[in-house]
C-alpha cells in the first residue's frame, strides 16, 4: 500500500508542476497587478473575491506573485522527490491554493481536484518509500484520524458550494462551460465606425460553426459570463488587454466596449446586446474608472 | 569593554517582566480592536482590501489583508490571543513570540491609518526580544525560575534593545526642534484638540504658565532622560525608569493616546536592574507568577528549554540592521526634505521596523473639528450616522466620539478627511454598521461633513467651517 501512496504523491506532483507550466507563458496576463486581472477588479467584482483568501493578496510588492510561483513550482518538485513529504505537501498545498484563490475565474475542477487530494495527501503516509527522506515514524491513529477530518472539512464546503464557506476555499460558485451553441463577443469600437473582437482584435464572430473546444483562456473569459456578477470582471479584462495592445500601437483607440451574448437556439435572438460600457477616454493615458468600480460604470449599461 | 558590557547588559527577570507586560499589552490591544473587528478589519469596513489594492500599497506582508471574510478575522484574532497569553506565561516563549510578533505588526498594516506610536514600539519590542532570552526566568518553559544562575544577559541584542527607546526619545527630540516647541506652545495646541483630547483636559487651558513649563520639562526629560537609562548605577535606572513610565501615564490621563500610554513602559520594565527584584513589589509578583509557572509546567510539559545563543554573525547584522533602522527613523523629516528611496526602506517595511518619531511635532497646523455624517433614510428622517443625533445638529458635539469611543477612531478619521479616495468607503462602513444596529432603518442618501476648526492660543472660540466631504448614495 505504501507504493501505491507514494505513486500517488509523484503522480499528484506532476499533475500539479503540469499544471503549473501550463499557465507559465500567460502567467504574468493571469496572476499579477501588471496582467488583466487587477486584484482590486477582482475583489470587487466576482462573489467569491471578497472571500477568497490567497497569499498572494498579503503585500504590494510586484515580485510577490513570481517568488510565490517560483516556490509553488519548488514545492511540486520537492513533494515529487519526497523531500519532508509532510512540509512540502502542506506549503504545496497552501501556495496552489493561494494560486487559484488569486484569479479563482480561472480554475476549475481539476485544479480543485488537486489541491483537495493534496490536502488530503498531506495527512497520509505516503513517503515510507520512493522518498529523499524517508519517514521512520511509526503509523499512529493520528495519521487516518488526520485524513478523516481533512475529508469531513472538505465534504461540509463541497456541501455549501455557493456560501461564504465555499468562497472562503476557492471553491466558489461553479464555472459551467458554455453550452455549444452559446458564445459571447466582446466587441470594441473607437467611435470612427471601426469594430473588432476586444479580446484578440480579430474580427466578431458573430456566427459560429462549430470550433475547437474550449481551453483555459476561453473559460476565463466566458464560461462566466452567463452570471451577470462577472460582467464588470470582463470589462476590466478587455480594458486591461487594450492597454497592453497599445503599448505596441500607439494608435489604437477605444470608445466603447460591447458585451453581445449570441445564441443558436430556436426561440432566442440570434445575438443580444446584454452590455455596454462606455470607455470615455480616446488615449488609455487615465483608466476609465477614475472613482467608481466597474460595477458603478455598469450602471449606465442597458 | 566591560564598562560597555554592563551598561547594556539586561536582567533575565526584567526581560521576563517585560515578557509578560507585552503579552498582557497584546491581550489588552487585541480586545480594544476586537470591539471595531468588522468596521476596521474587514472588506464592509473603512478600507475594504479594493482600496489597498488601489494605491496604498500594503509593505508588510499582512496575514490580515489575505482575506476580508469576518470569521477569517476573528480565526486570526483568536489565534493572536493565544499566542499572547502564551507568550505571557513564558510557554513555548520563542515561538509564541515569533507568532506574537507576526501577527502584530500583520494587524498594525491592516488597518495602518489607526496605528499610533505605541504600535511602533511594541511591535519593535517584539522584534528586538525574540533574540534575547526572555522566556528564561519567571516562565512555564524554565520551570518558573525565580533566579537563573546567570542573570545577566548582554549582546548586540541587548544593545540593539537598550538603545531603541533611547533612539525613540533623541529621534523624537531631533524633531521637537520646531517653533511649537521652542515657545512651549505645544501643549496648547494639544490639549484643544478635539480629535486627541478629552473634554476635560480644556480645564488646564486657565494655567498657561503651567502648560509652559510642562512643554519645556518634556523636552529637557527626553535628551536627559535616555542617557540616565545607560546608567550602571542601579537607583539612578531605576528612577529613569519609572520617570519615563510616569510621563507617558500623565500623557495619556489628558489624551486619547492608547497604547502608547503604556507600551514606551515595556521597554522600561526590561531595564529594571537586579536589586529590584529583592525588593517589594517585585520579590512578591515573582513569588506568585513562579508558583502559577511550576503549576503549569507539570499540567503542560513543553519541551525542555534551550537557551537562546547568539553567534558573532547574528550579532553583526543585529548590529547592522540597529543602525539601519535609526537612518531611517532620522531620515523621516519633512526637514530633512529628501527620504531614502523605496527599495532602501523596504527592509524596514518588511520586518514591521519602520519608524517615524514626529509625534506631536507641528500641532499647531493638526487637523482639528469633528465630523457629521448626514444620512436620508428611506421613510425621509435625517441622522446623523456618526453620533447617533436625530435630526444631525450643527452646534459642536460635547463629545465627538460617541458611538465610535475609542483611541483607534482619531487617526484614522485625521487621513479620512484628508483623502478623497477614503471619503466614500468610510460613509459605506458608517452606514451598514448603523444599518446592522437599526435593522428597520434604510439608508438611502449620505453626506459626509467636517466642521474645521482652527485653534488659537488663547483657547478662545472661533467659528467652525463647514467643509462638505462628499455626498451620494453610500451603495
Amino acid at each position: 500500500m505504501f507504493r501505491v501512496l507514494a505513486a500517488l504523491r509523484i503522480g499528484l506532483g506532476l499533475a500539479v508542476l503540469v499544471t503549473l507550466l501550463r499557465w507559465l507563458p500567460d502567467f504574468a496576463l493571469f496572476f499579477t497587478d501588471e496582467g488583466a486581472l487587477t486584484l482590486s477588479a477582482l475583489a470587487v467584482d466576482t462573489p467569491q473575491g471578497k472571500v477568497a483568501w490567497s497569499l498572494y493578496n498579503i503585500c504590494s510588492y510586484r515580485w510577490l506573485p513570481f517568488l510565490l510561483f517560483a516556490l509553488t513550482i519548488a514545492s511540486s518538485l520537492l513533494l515529487m522527490a519526497g523531500w519532508r513529504c509532510r512540509l512540502s505537501g502542506a506549503a504545496l498545498f497552501v501556495l496552489f491554493w493561494s494560486l487559484q484563490s488569486r484569479t479563482a475565474v480561472a480554475s476549475d475542477g481539476w485544479d480543485r481536484a488537486l489541491w483537495i487530494t493534496l490536502a488530503l495527501g498531506v495527512t497520509m503516509p505516503w513517503d515510507r518509500v520512493w522518498s529523499a527522506t524517508l519517514s521512520q515514524v511509526p503509523l499512529g491513529r493520528a495519521s487516518w484520524i488526520g485524513t478523516g477530518l481533512m475529508g469531513v472539512a472538505v465534504a461540509i464546503a463541497l456541501l455549501n458550494p455557493s456560501g461564504d464557506f465555499a468562497g472562503f476555499l476557492a471553491l466558489g460558485p461553479r464555472a459551467q462551460p458554455l453550452p455549444e451553441d452559446v458564445w459571447y463577443v466582446t466587441l470594441a469600437e473607437d467611435g470612427s465606425e471601426r469594430r473588432w473582437n476586444a479580446l484578440d482584435r480579430s474580427e466578431p464572430e458573430w456566427e459560429r460553426t462549430g470550433g475547437p473546444p474550449l481551453d483555459y483562456r476561453e473559460r476565463l473569459y466566458q464560461g462566466r459570463w452567463e452570471e451577470r456578477d462577472y460582467h464588470g470582471l470582463a470589462v476590466w479584462w478587455v480594458y486591461r488587454l487594450y492597454l497592453r495592445d497599445k503599448r505596441q500601437d500607439d494608435s489604437l483607440r477605444l470608445r466603447a466596449v460591447k458585451l453581445y451574448r449570441c445564441s443558436k437556439r430556436t426561440g432566442e435572438a440570434p445575438y443580444r446586446l446584454i452590455a455596454s460600457w462606455p470607455m470615455g477616454l480616446s488615449d488609455g493615458s487615465s483608466p476609465p474608472f477614475t472613482q467608481d468600480s466597474p460595477r458603478e460604470a455598469r450602471k449606465g449599461a442597458p | 569593554m566591560k564598562r560597555l558590557a554592563a551598561i547594556v547588559t539586561l536582567d533575565r527577570r526584567s526581560l521576563a517582566l517585560c515578557r509578560i507586560a507585552t503579552g498582557l499589552l497584546i491581550l489588552g490591544d487585541l480586545l480594544s480592536r476586537a470591539r471595531w473587528l468588522r468596521i476596521h478589519y474587514t472588506d464592509e469596513g473603512l478600507i475594504p482590501r479594493q482600496l489597498l489594492y488601489e494605491g496604498m500599497p500594503l509593505r508588510f506582508p499582512s496575514l490580515h489583508a489575505a482575506s476580508g471574510w469576518e470569521p477569517y478575522i476573528v480565526a486570526l484574532f483568536a489565534v493572536h490571543a493565544v499566542a499572547a497569553i502564551s507568550l505571557s506565561l513564558g510557554y513555548r516563549t520563542r515561538l509564541s513570540g515569533f507568532i506574537a510578533w507576526y501577527l502584530t505588526a500583520s494587524l498594525q498594516e491592516r488597518l495602518f491609518l489607526a496605528n499610533n506610536g505605541g504600535d511602533k514600539v511594541l511591535a519593535s519590542v517584539l522584534f528586538w526580544a525574540m533574540f534575547l532570552p526572555w522566556g528564561e526566568a519567571l516562565s512555564v518553559d524554565a520551570r518558573g525560575e525565580k533566579e537563573p544562575a546567570e542573570p545577566g544577559v548582554s549582546n548586540m541584542a541587548s544593545a540593539a534593545f537598550l538603545f531603541q527607546p533611547i533612539m525613540i526619545y533623541w529621534v523624537s527630540v531631533f524633531h521637537k526642534f520646531e517653533p511649537t516647541w521652542l515657545r512651549g506652545e505645544v501643549l496648547f495646541y494639544s490639549l484643544q484638540s478635539d480629535l486627541y483630547a478629552y473634554p476635560f483636559a480644556l480645564q488646564l487651558l486657565y494655567y498657561p504658565w503651567l502648560l509652559k513649563t510642562l512643554a519645556y520639562l518634556t523636552f529637557a526629560w527626553e535628551i536627559v532622560g535616555p542617557a540616565l537609562l545607560l546608567s550602571t548605577r542601579p537607583r539612578l535606572r531605576i528612577f529613569a525608569c519609572l520617570a519615563f513610565i510616569g510621563m507617558h501615564f500623565c500623557f495619556g490621563v489628558f489624551l486619547r493616546l492608547g497604547i502608547f500610554q503604556f507600551s514606551p513602559s515595556l521597554y522600561m520594565l526590561a531595564f529594571l536592574p537586579a536589586v529590584a527584584w529583592s525588593r517589594w513589589p517585585l520579590a512578591a509578583l515573582s513569588q506568585g507568577w513562579s508558583h502559577l509557572c511550576q503549576a503549569l509546567h507539570r499540567r503542560l510539559q513543553p519541551p525542555s528549554l534551550k537557551p537562546v545563543l547568539l553567534g558573532s554573525q547574528t550579532e553583526l547584522i543585529l548590529g547592522c540592521l540597529f543602525f539601519y533602522v535609526f537612518l531611517i527613523a532620522l531620515s523621516q523629516d519633512r526637514r530633512v526634505g529628501r527620504h531614502f528611496p523605496e527599495w532602501v526602506q523596504a527592509p524596514a517595511h518588511m520586518l514591521g521596523l519602520h519608524q517615524r518619531w514626529t509625534v506631536f511635532v507641528d500641532v499647531g497646523n493638526l487637523t482639528d473639528g469633528w465630523i457629521v455624517v448626514e444620512a436620508r433614510m428611506t421613510d425621509g428622517r435625517m441622522v446623523d450616522l456618526f453620533s447617533g443625533d436625530q435630526p444631525p445638529s450643527q452646534e459642536k458635539p460635547p463629545h465627538p466620539f460617541r458611538r465610535y469611543n475609542s483611541f483607534r477612531w482619531p487617526t484614522p478619521l485625521v487621513v479620512i478627511i484628508a483623502d478623497s479616495r477614503l471619503h466614500k468607503p468610510f460613509v459605506r462602513a458608517i452606514a451598514l454598521d448603523w444599518q446592522r444596529e437599526h435593522p428597520k432603518d434604510q439608508v438611502e442618501w449620505a453626506r459626509l461633513v467636517f466642521y474645521r476648526e482652527r485653534n488659537r492660543l488663547d483657547g478662545a472660540p472661533v467659528p467652525a467651517e463647514r467643509d462638505r466631504l462628499w455626498e451620494g448614495s453610500p451603495w
